[in-house]
């Protein structure tokens, strides 16, 4: 089955994939679409449709064992679409309390206390739990 | 942290295209002299909110016809980045209120306010009016900013940012 969302990077936008067979969302580079709204809504409409359909074959038991994973490896992101992450991710939320085993993994770099910062912030906001990780520079 | 005497300075008109140059220019140079992944960052995240700030809330005309000015140096341990345009009477205010809500505010101050801000968004659905509370938050609050009129409908905009 094709990729539910492959978007690909430029320099103002990022890398979006909704790989179903794969149990992943992932988001990596930079974010600040010219038209930031534009850009994600899509995302999100397919995101939800998604987690719906999921929701609906409740098939719950495998998630338990096979955690959907969302994957945010962002270099830099404007304070625009942080709105619109934290969307993405009370749909996670969302789905989440209905059932569907899912894990937020958020990715920095060494060093960069801004993006921690803001991944926990991000936590605290959608009131998922995160697991954070470190990579070096030219990981 | 950062090599001495650095500089960089821009000044000419600005568009959408223009923006992306220029950001690329600034990246290189924030590459090349400083090291710390947190100022680079808080640098580069404050300068694309402001002048993102000056393509989407001035027209066309405006910013064909006058110029943006971006200063980046060092002083007393610090780097300083002063950025300055010609914006419109009416937006003096706006601009105005924004500010009112951080100044004299602690670092922790402004964190809160960001974070009570980001919730407003959410809870609104709007995605608009972040920009200044960001550049707070990564300046520590050290931001000074200043207007002076240079004819009947415009003022000069200046903002400095200390990291």
């Amino acid at each position: 089955m094709r990729k539910k969302i492959d978007i690909k990077r430029t320099e103002r936008t990022p890398e979006i994939i909704l790989d179903v067979e794969n149990n992943i969302f992932s988001m990596k580079y930079d974010s600040r679409p010219e038209d930031v709204r534009r850009f994600y809504y899509p995302v999100i409409q397919e995101l939800r449709k998604t987690f719906e359909e999921i929701n609906k074959t409740n098939n719950l038991s495998y998630f338990a064992q096979n955690p959907f994973i969302f994957e945010f490896n962002l270099g830099y992101f404007n304070s625009s679409s942080a709105k619109f992450i934290l969307d993405i991710l009370m749909i996670a939320n969302e789905y989440h309390k209905k059932g569907i085993n899912i894990e937020v993994r958020w990715y920095y770099l060494e060093e960069d206390e801004d993006m921690l910062e803001a991944g926990q912030d991000f936590s605290e906001f959608s009131e998922m739990e995160f697991t954070f990780i470190e990579i070096k520079e030219d990981e | 942290m950062y090599k001495e005497n650095i500089s960089f300075k821009y000044n000419n008109t600005i568009d959408s295209d223009g923006l992306e140059v220029l950001l690329n220019k600034i990246k290189l140079f924030l590459n090349e002299n400083v090291d710390n992944i947190t100022t680079k960052r808080r640098i580069y995240t404050s300068l694309i909110e402001v002048l993102e700030n000056i393509i989407n809330h001035n027209d066309e005309k405006l910013l064909n016809n006058h110029p943006v000015n971006v200063k980046i140096y060092n002083k007393n341990n610090n780097v300083i980045v002063e950025v300055s345009n010609i914006v419109h009477d009416k937006s003096v205010n706006t601009i105005n209120e924004k500010f009112d809500l951080i100044k004299g505010k602690t670092k922790d101050e402004v964190k809160n306010i960001f974070h009570k801000q980001i919730k407003t968004v959410l809870r609104n659905k709007k995605n608009a009016g972040l920009g200044i509370f960001q550049v707070a938050k990564a300046t520590d609050n050290n931001i000074v900013y200043s207007f002076s009129k240079i004819d009947d409908e415009h003022h000069k905009y200046t903002l400095i940012m200390t990291f």
